[in-house]
């Protein structure tokens, strides 16, 4: 409920934003609605796509080009979301049984390929772009100037949030989040795991490709340049330090990374600053705030907010760690129950074995393809899990009998 | 194969690197039955659950349950065809709610999918009414009701147990597999957890249970079946066992 107040307040900003900040207000709304989609795949189904902004490309481009082929620009956006989705199929059914790194690398791949088939391609403008993409229409209506987009934009975001909020407290939204903590034990309870991991993965491809949709219409242009793979990273990077498995945790990543990235650009342009500062102010800044986000608030930043304010409510409580992190957020504390499918090694491995970073920040523990980097003792298997338990098992038997 | 029989395995074989952990494993349970399977340390009793439950696929053999044939069937097709499991791990889904791990348990007789759930059709609605009513008997049973709004990961060992058994139970399951469900747990939960057997038997729930404790097992099961180095050494009742000469060799002298 919470959200949709944020959402309903967030909707009268555009009308006093003045109209030069339209843009990044639209840029803005884009680039959660994405990031809706990927924390949706990270913090509840615990998958990690480093190739959302494909998607994001897939949508635009789909709208893009049915429009200037003559559609209707109301049939391009309802089919972009469609086409991503379509797209997130068929990579997605060979792509998810790769887990972990691979899937996030798999992922990554499929982007480079989409952009080198983007740029070669003379369909689709080529590495000059797709241009002459009409304004969004609906009838006679047509949607010109950025207040409306703004709208737009606000709209696609508040559609992905229900859509989220919906799936995430219904059967399948419960079977996928059993899934991500055990995988056994939720086939064991009915749970058609693959098919899950593969409907999630649309889902998330069909938010990018909504977003991609509206940013066609609203840009008019399109080019494979506009769509890199630092925007995938950034995507993930906005989920994380958000706060994953919370749904007003992507509106707040999104929000402060892109707000933080025009403030720096802003900064750098100014007269009078040397002509290296944007680039040092965007990367060098940009990282200095990362790390310290990652060293501070390792869940992200809305986790965070609920355990202060909750704190600020119930004092007494303080200084009980059970109670003070929400039960869907934070470090799994029983992860020790599932150590071959859990979302980090840490109970797998002596401390001493894991690479210093990612033992110690909970932040980078909790990227599951970090986490399965080659740096685990032992790679966990169904039959060898099975074995090991047994063993287990007989251990204890043999000391409580013998 | 025994007629009849709700779950029949015959010439059940599993191998992990060429040593036989389950050979030529026969056993029929009867409707209604509560079977035990016991053993000493490596006799096959966790890969032969296995087998049954999906976590494994057998070598060679059939699994049947009511006559289909699942030995080939991923673990959550067999959920759906009403074969219920819990771990002896306590594999409860951390980072939800214990109602909401018993609401998960009850995905393999319920249908309402995504698109569903999306745009909240009154399907959903349904199914999400029906989930919690049938999930909150299941704790009721189960006696951890009161725990229903705390995260699961914060329940001790007992009430995770508990909290498998209701997962298991939601599903209403024709077959009900546990993986050693008294390891672990103390007195009192116990005699709670052996009642609660007693009371399914009862009502003609068929169940297999994997268990250490011979003592647990000679008390509930009607007949128990002793694996020892993966085959089928004796079968009966608990007295004809306890009396089998091989088994006091093998399993009660060995560990003895």
């Amino acid at each position: 409920m919470k959200l949709f107040l944020l959402l309903l307040a967030s909707a009268v900003v555009p009308a006093l934003l003045p109209s030069r900040y339209l843009a990044t207000f639209v840029l803005l709304g884009l680039t959660a609605t994405v990031t809706v989609g990927v924390s949706l795949l990270m913090g509840y189904a615990g998958q990690v796509s480093l190739g959302q902004a494909a998607f994001y490309a897939i949508g635009a481009y789909g709208a893009g080009l049915l429009s200037v082929h003559g559609l209707p620009p109301l049939a391009g956006l309802l089919a972009a979301p469609v086409i991503a989705a379509a797209a997130a199929v068929l990579l997605g059914a060979p792509l998810l049984r790769l887990r972990g790194h691979h899937l996030a690398f798999a992922t990554l791949a499929v982007q480079l390929i989409l952009l080198s088939l983007l740029s070669q391609g003379t369909w689709a403008g080529g590495a000059i772009g797709l241009q002459g993409i009409p304004r969004f229409s609906v009838g006679g209506w047509e949607a010109v100037s950025d207040l409306t987009y703004a709208y737009l934009a606000l709209a696609a975001l508040g559609l992905v949030l229900l859509i989220s909020h919906n799936v995430v407290r219904s059967r399948a939204g419960r079977g996928l989040r059993a899934s991500a903590s055990s995988e056994m034990a939720a086939a064991a309870g009915g749970v058609p795991v693959g098919a899950y991991r593969l409907a999630v993965f649309a889902l998330s491809a069909a938010f990018a490709g909504l977003a991609g949709g509206v940013y066609a219409f609203y840009l008019g242009y399109l080019s494979p340049g506009s769509f890199p793979v630092l925007l995938s990273i950034e995507f993930v990077v906005m989920a994380v330090v958000g706060g994953l498995g919370t749904l007003t945790g992507p509106l707040v990543g999104a929000t402060v990374i892109v707000l933080l990235v025009q403030v720096l650009n802003t900064l750098g342009t100014q007269p009078g600053m040397p002509t290296y500062a944007p680039s040092v102010l965007s990367y060098a800044v940009y990282a200095l705030l990362l790390i310290v986000a990652v060293r501070y608030l390792p869940h992200g930043m809305v986790p965070a907010l609920d355990r202060l304010s909750s704190r600020i409510r119930r004092p007494s409580q303080a200084g009980v760690p059970a109670e003070s992190p929400g039960p869907s957020r934070g470090r799994p504390p029983s992860e020790a129950a599932s150590p071959h499918e859990g979302l980090s090694s840490e109970t797998a491995l002596p401390s001493h074995a894991r690479p210093s970073l990612v033992a110690r920040s909970p932040f980078l523990a909790r990227l599951p393809f970090l986490a399965r980097l080659p740096f685990r003792a032992r790679r966990s298997h169904p039959v060898r899990e099975i074995n090991r338990r047994s063993d287990e098992t007989d251990r204890e038997s043999r000391r409580r009998h013998g | 194969m025994a007629a009849g029989a709700a779950l029949a395995v015959t010439g059940a074989a599993r191998a992990f690197g060429g040593v036989y952990a389950v050979r030529d494993v026969d056993l029929a349970v009867e409707p209604g039955e509560l079977r035990a399977v016991i053993g000493p340390n490596g006799a096959g009793k966790s890969t032969l659950f296995a087998l049954i439950g999906g976590q494994l696929a057998p070598d060679a053999g059939t699994v049947t349950l009511d006559g289909t044939r699942i030995d080939r069937l991923p673990a959550y097709r067999r959920a759906r065809l009403g074969v219920g499991v819990v771990f002896q791990a306590a594999r409860v889904f951390a980072g939800m709610t214990v109602l909401e791990n018993v609401m998960v348990g009850a995905h393999s007789s319920t249908r309402a999918g995504f698109v569903a759930a999306a745009m909240r059709l009154p399907s959903h609605h349904r199914t999400e009414r029906e989930i919690r009513t049938r999930a909150f008997s299941c704790l009721e049973r189960t006696g951890i009701v009161s725990w229903a709004s705390r995260p699961a990961s914060s329940l001790p060992l007992g009430q995770q147990r508990a909290l498998q058994l209701a997962r298991a139970l939601c599903g209403r399951p024709r077959l009900l597999l546990l993986d050693e469900p008294a390891s672990g747990l103390r007195a009192g939960e116990r005699e709670r957890l052996a009642a609660l057997l007693l009371d399914l038997r009862a009502e003609g729930l068929t169940m297999l249970l994997v268990e250490h404790d011979v003592g647990f097992v000679m008390r509930l099961a009607d007949r128990v079946t002793v694996l020892d180095l993966g085959q089928v050494i004796a079968d009966g009742t608990p007295a004809q066992v306890r009396a089998d000469t091989r088994v006091i060799t093998a399993y009660l002298g060995a560990s003895a």
